[in-house]
This record gives structure tokens, sequence and C-alpha cells, in this order.
């Protein structure tokens, strides 16, 4: 549908703000291709345990992934107003779709490229260069994620060494 | 997400409480077009019965493509369902034209008459 | 106003290429000696396409080089000039050049100038030097057009509007009096046929392809049909009286082309003008095309996956129907029974259209099994059969690799030189067979040739130079022959230039096995060798048995299903090497249970209280222990790769009725995997 868009440039003008865990996200709004309530996800055996399982998308076959659980978050029940954003990330291999589920979707705002002030850094423990940046909109402070940095290298991974992870229980 | 089969019984109980529907049709000496619309209301009547329904159709002279049609509609549901239809002594007319016509599977007219 | 070349540019190099590759095919056929005017015809008219397109859109070199062969083509269909050997390899030569200009063109790349020049030079000696041998007076040796043949065939689409029988008309009628002249054999096509009760005794619903057989010509034909001429759609085919399959004039690739109904007042034939106007031909190719149009792989594509989600919507609506009660329950589900009888067909449909003769693939193997003997010094006779059968595109494009490299083995270490086979008593020329045939759900492809066969003793010992297997192991031949399928085998004793590169057997059988193939071989010393590969269909649907386990629904392939069954405590053990296993028929099967394996929380732990699919793959049978089974359906399949990974032990997954994800199960792969796990 689009092409390797970077994933928040600097003259990106409109993201799309989340809620996770009381915290305001934000990523490119020209990522995100649909936003849909929760259903119950077909899981995976073998699969990561931030990847819940997987959805049909209008007839494709889409990882949903749990932004909690990668960030360390505690979990939430997944309810009526649970959401899932689906979006995208362009690989070697081609575009590879997956829903994140989210808290809540708040606002798609418009943005300044000024406006943006870069991440603090956090030490030997951060290590978060998905990162892109901080922002404050209304008085709450946003963080500008990078999608591609943050699922990118584990989704493709993940799709290559899924065999090892098998968990034998012969009961 | 489960595919089980439903069970038919409730159909079928509903059924019962009509008085039950004929099971044999007796076929004209002239089905055309002009007869097509008698014999599908016949054909219709005998939808119901879930046994074996008869076709008497010794004594059918005249046929043309307009009944042969309607015939063939009424075996292949019949067929579609799983309920069968069995043909009473098909005259050599019937037989030969089914035959020209490529319609002897779906008739399941297929080895009558020979 | 201007006319924008450039969106027919893409339709003329299809139909060039599709045009070379007929005449490339045709030069195979030709005799040499006493060669068919009617194919030496065809490739004349090929080039003289490609020469009229390449003009048009200002193409001059192709135009001029062109022109120079169909000149020569000219002298040959025209008698002054003779089809020998040299000729016929020289008019390969330009087929390649052609194409290699062609590609060119397309790339927008240079063109090899030089070859071209030289090529055209030859073909302009070999014309001029004809004159010598040519008889004194051309032979008028022109094919008379179709009109006037009387092929023994022809086959009549006939389908009738809905109004036909009201205006008087009765297919009967007319079908038998086709019959009063000739043999007539009618299939019916009653797709369009309602249910019963909606159907509309005075409308015509059914429609015939007439197969006609006997001495007429297309006028008495359509001479029957004018009494029903307005009422109907009518296509006259006349099918050439070949031997091997009546059924389809081989037509060059995508669409079999059907020919329109020749004009109602049949003029007096005139043969083709030798070199007459391209603007002419253009129209002839129009009137020829009339019942095929050009359709791009994507668009089918796209109508399967929206037909695969029609599929869905219906089954989701079926089972709401299924629950509803009142008095319009009924009709609703006569209805659903209706929409899913349409769906079926409309997916068979769609399926049908993507399915395409075997001959796309068989038709590169004339040409090159021609010039690998010319380079072997070996004389080889290919036999090709049922390239008629169909299957699959996504099949088709992926077994072409396979076979070329297969038949390249046959030729390159099969069939032996004419000296030694004539030692052996055998023909000097040797035989390498391709024969497609359908068996079951399958598709059954055999590479053979009548060579030496495989050398057991010569297998071994490079088996065990390349340490494949001990020194002192001494296998059974059958596993001998399985040898050639390791990573690593390949008994070439030089690296020749045919199949010494590396890739050998092993990639071939891996191809074949991710098309849910097998391949298997047969051999005789001194009498030849046999691949017999087996491919499904098609990879875009199976046929699936649903299991239940814990709240997840999985598809096991019915082909991969020997039966299911509950067991007793009795025929359960436990072996500790191997885990739990089980007696079934006189073996111990070893059970793999789906819930531990895929981290599922089932409703029954007990052996006994659940199920257990017996499965196969690989030649092993294991149990897969299951709570439940539901039914049975077929299913599309979704790739799981596109957006995710390969998972190991499933094939892919589909879409159920109410719209959820299940897995189908790769049996093979899990019971590679069990056996993976029991020995670490």
């Amino acid at each position: 549908m689009h092409s390797p868009t970077p994933s928040l440039d600097a003259t990106a003008r409109q993201i799309l703000t989340f809620v996770l865990g009381g915290q305001t996200y934000g990523i490119d709004i020209l990522r995100v291709q649909e936003i849909r309530g929760w259903s119950t996800v077909t899981k995976i055996p073998h699969a990561p345990a931030h990847v819940l399982g997987v959805l049909n998308l209008r007839g494709s076959i889409v990882p949903i992934l749990d932004l909690r659980r990668r960030f360390a978050l505690e979990h939430a029940e997944y309810t009526a107003v649970t959401v899932i954003i689906v979006t995208s990330i362009v690989t070697a291999s081609g575009r590879r779709d997956f829903g994140v589920v989210v808290d809540g979707v708040s606002d798609v705002v418009d943005i300044d490229a000024a406006q943006i002030k870069p991440a603090p850094e956090l030490g030997a423990h951060g290590g978060a260069d998905y990162i892109l940046g901080l922002l404050c909109i209304d008085e709450r402070m946003v963080v500008l994620l990078d999608f591609d940095r943050l699922i990118g290298a584990e989704l493709v991974q993940t799709a290559d060494t899924t065999d090892s992870a098998a968990s034998v229980d012969a009961a | 997400m489960k595919n089980r089969s439903r069970s038919p019984s409730a159909r079928a109980t509903a059924r019962r409480r009509s008085p039950a529907p004929p099971d044999r049709v007796q076929l004209r000496a002239c089905c055309t077009l002009a007869e097509a619309g008698e014999l599908k209301a016949a054909l219709v009547a005998l939808t119901p019965c879930a046994g074996p329904v008869t076709l008497a159709a010794g004594a059918v002279e005249r046929i043309d493509t307009a009944a042969l049609q309607v015939l063939a509609a009424f075996v292949r549901d019949r067929r579609l369902a799983g309920r069968s239809v069995h043909w009473d002594s098909p005259s050599t007319t019937l037989i030969a034209a089914a035959r020209r016509l490529g319609l002897s599977t779906l008739l399941q007219l297929e080895g009558a008459g020979s | 106003m201007t006319v924008d070349l450039e969106q027919f540019h893409a339709a003329f190099y299809d139909e060039s290429f599709e045009a070379l590759a007929t005449m490339e095919t045709t030069l195979l056929q030709l005799d040499v000696g006493a060669p068919e005017p009617e194919l030496i015809n065809t490739i004349f008219r090929v080039a003289h396409s490609i020469k009229g397109g390449s003009a048009t859109f200002g193409f001059t070199d192709i135009a001029s080089f062109t022109h120079s062969l169909e000149s020569l083509l000219d002298a040959l269909r025209g008698g002054t000039m003779s089809v020998t050997a040299a000729v016929c390899d020289l008019l390969l030569r330009a087929v390649d050049v052609l194409r290699a200009l062609l590609r060119a063109r397309q790339a927008g790349q240079p063109i090899d100038a030089q070859r071209v020049a030289d090529l055209q030079f030859d073909l302009e000696v070999a014309l001029a030097g004809r004159s010598a041998a040519a008889p004194a007076q051309p032979v008028p040796a022109r094919v008379a057009p179709a009109g006037a043949r009387a092929p023994s065939q022809w086959q009549v689409r006939f389908r009738p509007h809905r109004k036909l029988f009201v205006h008087g008309n009765d297919p009967l009628r007319l079908v038998q009096a086709l019959a009063a002249i000739a043999e007539v054999d009618a299939q019916l096509d009653a797709q369009n046929l309602p249910p019963l009760a909606a159907l509309d005794p005075e409308d015509c619903h059914l429609a015939w392809t007439l197969s006609v057989r006997g001495p007429i010509d297309s006028a008495q034909i359509q001479q029957i049909f004018d009494w029903a001429e307005g009422d109907c759609e009518l296509l006259l085919q006349s099918v050439p009286a070949e031997p091997a399959e009546p059924a389809e004039p081989v037509t060059p690739p995508v669409a079999v082309a059907v020919p329109a109904p020749p004009p109602a007042s049949p003029a007096a034939p005139s043969p083709p003008a030798p070199l007459d106007t391209s603007a002419k031909t253009q129209a002839a190719n129009g009137l020829a095309d009339y019942g095929s149009i050009r359709v791009s792989v994507e668009k089918i594509d796209e109508l399967m996956n929206s037909v695969g989600e029609l599929v869905i919507t219906q089954a989701m609506l079926t089972q709401l129907g299924a629950k509803i009660e009142g008095p319009q329950a009924e009709p609703l589900r006569v209805g659903l029974a209706q929409l899913e009888r349409n769906m079926r067909e409309l997916q068979e449909s769609v399926m049908r259209v993507r399915m395409l003769p075997i001959s796309f693939v068989f038709s590169r193997f004339p040409r090159m099994v021609h010039d690998l003997a010319q380079q072997l010094g070996k004389r080889i006779e290919l036999k090709l059969t049922g390239e008629h059968t169909e299957l699959d595109k996504t099949v088709l494009e992926k077994i072409g690799d396979p076979l070329v490299h297969l038949v390249r083995n046959c030729i390159d270490h099969g069939i032996e030189l004419p000296a030694a086979r004539i030692a052996a008593g055998k023909p000097p020329a040797g035989t390498v067979q391709l024969a497609a045939c359908h068996r079951g759900g399958n598709i059954v492809v055999e590479v053979s040739d009548d060579g030496g066969g495989l050398d057991a003793a010569r297998i071994l010992r490079k088996a065990r130079e390349r340490g494949l297997i001990g020194p002192h192991d001494t296998p059974a031949d059958a596993q001998i022959l399985e040898l050639i399928f390791r990573p690593g085998f390949s008994t070439a004793e030089q690296t020749t230039d045919l199949s010494g590169r590396g890739v050998g057997m092993d990639v071939v059988r891996r191809n074949v096995k991710e098309l849910g193939g097998k391949i298997e071989l047969a051999s005789q010393a001194g009498r030849g060798a046999r691949f017999t590969i087996t491919l499904p269909l098609t990879l875009a649907i199976v046929d699936g048995q649903l299991v239940s386990v814990g709240t997840e629904t999985y598809i096991v392939p019915l082909t991969s299903i020997v039966e299911s069954l509950q067991l007793s405590a009795a025929q359960i053990s436990r072996i500790s090497a191997q885990g739990e296993v089980f007696a079934c028929r006189g073996e111990y099967l070893p059970i793999i249970r789906l819930h531990s394996l895929f981290g599922v929380e089932p409703r029954a732990r007990a052996l006994h209280e659940g199920l257990v699919v017996v499965a196969e793959g690989d030649g092993r049978r294991v149990g897969l222990f299951v709570d439940d089974l539901l039914g049975q359906q077929q299913v599309v399949i979704k790739s799981l790769q596109t957006h995710y990974g390969h998972i190991e032990g499933v094939a892919g997954a589909t879409i159920l009725g109410d719209g959820a994800v299940a897995l189908i199960l790769d049996v093979p792969g899990l019971i590679r995997g069990a056996s993976g796990r029991a020995a670490a």
C-alpha cells in the first residue's frame, strides 16, 4: 500500500496517539492502516510471549503483538474497549503487517518537527533506540515510537527462529 | 468456530404435522412448453417428500427442451438434497430426447431403456 | 489527437513472445523433406504478425529483420525453396535473435547489432542461393483457408437466450436436425439452471457444447441454427483431426482462442495474399481472438481472494441461519443452501480459470532436447503425452525447473551414445518421455528414458567417497537409488555444461516437496529410468478435517489422515525412549499430543477421553491426540509467512466460517519434529 516511508521524518505532520499503561505514545499516522476493536486471536505455537496470536484482517493472516508485554508492563484484561492498531513495517522480504494491542486510541495530532525533543539518555539500562523523541501535547508527554526498530527486527527474527521455543510438557 | 453439522430433526418434525405429501407423478403424453408450468407445479408438490419419489413416464409421446429442463431441475434438486428419484418405465421418446441433449446423466436416466 | 502507444507495448511483447514460442514449436515439428504446408503457413503468419506489430511501433530493426525472415519463409511456402535441416537450423537461430531483440527492446537495452546483421546476411544468402535449385515454375503449394477445408470435426457452442422457447425454438429440434446430417454428441451445461421452485418453465437456462463429426461444412451448421438467430449465442470452431487430443487446438499461452463463427454468408474463400498489408492481418487476428481475452494474473488472484472472502461470509450466514427460528427460518435456509451451492460453483469456476495445461512447461523441451542432443552427439526422440493435463498456475510455475533438471539428467546420464546403444542391441536413437495425467486429486508427471538406467555400483562408490554412507554399509537397491536425492551427491564423472552444476537431485526433491508433492525413482539396468512426480492439483485449497483442542480448532489435511479412533486404555503403553505409543493394526505408533506441542489447555488429558487421528507423512504414521473431531470442509490456504513466518508443524492457516483463523497442520513436519525431539 505504501512505499517505505521513514518512520517519522522531519516533514511528518500527523501522529496517532494512544494510551498504554497510563502513558501516551505516538506513531506516524501514515503507517497506520486500520484501527479495530479487540477480537479473540488464534494462538500460534512456539511464539514469543509478546506475540498473542494471529487474526484475519480482510483475508490476510496477521500477527497481533501485545505492547504491554513488550514494555514489560503489567498485564491487563482485554475488554470491549481494547483496541488493535494495524500497522506495517517494511523489511528486506517485503511489507509485513501486524496489529498492536493498546489500551485506547486518543487522537490524531498535527505536530511540527521542531517540537520534538530528543529522548534523555536512560543510561546503560535504557537502550531505547526505538524512541524517536518526546513531545508535549496539551501538557502531556507523548513518547514517539519507531516501530521499525521496536518491532521490526524482532518480528523478522521471530519469523525465522520460531521452532526452537517448543514447550514439551508431556502430561 | 465449531462447525458441527446441524441436526435436521427440527425441520423433520415440523413437516410431520402436514398430511403425507404425494410421492408419484404421472407424466402426460404431451410434455411441451405449453404443459411445462403444470408439470412444474406437479413436481413442486413432490418436493417435501423425503422418501423416494416416482416419475411414471411410460406415456410420454412428445417432449421438448422446456419440459426436459423442468424435469432436470427437479431431479438435480432432489439429488443435491440427498433424496432419490425413481423412473417408472420411461418411454423411448423421453430417453432418446434426453440422450440427444446430453441430459441423461443429469436426469439419472443413464442405462434406462437399454 | 495523439495516441499513447506505450500502453500497447506490453501487449505487443506478450504476443510476440508467444508467437515466437509457437514458431519454435512449429519449426521443431517440421519434417525435413516432407514439410506440412500448414506448418510453414503457421510460421509465416507468426513472422508476419511480428513484422506488422514492430513496424507499427517503429521498431525498425525488428521489422527489418523479420522482413528478411519472412521472405525466406515465403520462398518455403511457395515451394521455391525446400525445407532442409540447415534451413531449419537457420530459422531456429532467427527465433533466438528475434527473442533477444525483443528482450532488449523491452528492457530498453542496446541490441547486439552484429549478431542481427550476421544472421540477416545468412538469411539473405540462403534466399539468394535458392534460385539454382528452385523449380522453374513456383509450385502453388498453398493451403486453402479454413472455410473450404471441411474438417472432420466441429465444436459448436450453443448458448440460448432466455426467451428462446417462447420465440418458438426448441434446442431439441435443432440438435435433432443437426443429428440428421452428422454425428452429434451434446454436452450439457446446466450451471445456470435455477432450483425448480425458482424456475420459470418458459425461460431457457441450459446451454450446450456440441461435438459434430461428419463431412459437413460450417455453412450447413450455421443454416440449422439460423432458426434461432437472435435468440442464442453460437460459436463454431473447427477441431483439427489430431489423433492424440481432439479436445482443444494447441494455442499459445494464457488464453484459449475460440475462433469466431465464420461470416453468415460464406464468400468464396480466397487464399491469403503473400505480403498483404499489416492492417488486414491485424483485423484477421482480431477476429480469431474474438472468443478470448487477456487478463492479468493479479486480477485473477484478486478475484480468488474476493471469492475466498465470499465463501467465508456465506459460511458465517449459514451458521447464523441454522440458529434462526420462526416462520421465515425455512425459506431462509433454503436460500442459504442455494447460496452455498452457487458459491461452490463460483469458487470452482475461478479455480478453473487459474488452471493451465502443462503444455506451457512441456513446450520448452523440444528445443532443449534438440539442442542438448546435438551438443552431446546423441540421438534423442522426445515424446510428450498428456500435454493438456491442467494444473494450477502456481504449481505449474514451480514445476518447470525440476522437470528441466530431470530431463537434462536423462539426456546427460541416461541416454547412451548411438554406438553404445547399437552395441546394446537398442535403436540408435534414445527416447525421453514426458507424460502427465490426473490421478485422483493429484497430477502425476513422469520423466522416463530408455537409456542405461542408474548404475547402482557407481552410485554406491560415489556415496562412499562423499561420506554419505559408511564404507561397509550395504544398502538395498531401493535405498541405493534414494542416495542420489541426498545433498552433495552427483555422479557426473566430469562437470559438464549440463547436469553437474552443483544443483542436484536434492534440490529437485526439495522443490517437489515444497509443492506438497513427492518424487519416486525406478530404474532397470540397461533398460532405462523413470522419475515419477506426484503433485497436488492446486496449492490454494485443501480438503481438511477440523479437529478441536481446547478452545482452538486445527485443520488436518484429509490426504494425511488414515483413520480416526478412540483408544481404549489397553491399547496404550509407554515406552520410555519414545514416549506414548498405541497399538494400531499390528504396529506401535507414537502419539503426538497436540495440546502440549502447541501449548493449549485441552479438554481431555487422558488418552482414552479424546480421539486419536492416525496420520501419515513421509511414509511414517503417528497418532495425533485431539479433543474431538469437528466437520470436514474445503479450506482456502492462506500463508502465515507473508506477515509472520514459518511455524514448525504448521502448513498455513485458513479462515473459518465465523471469521476466526485456524491453523492447518503440516503432518510430515509434525512427524519430523516429533522424532527429532524423541531422539534428543
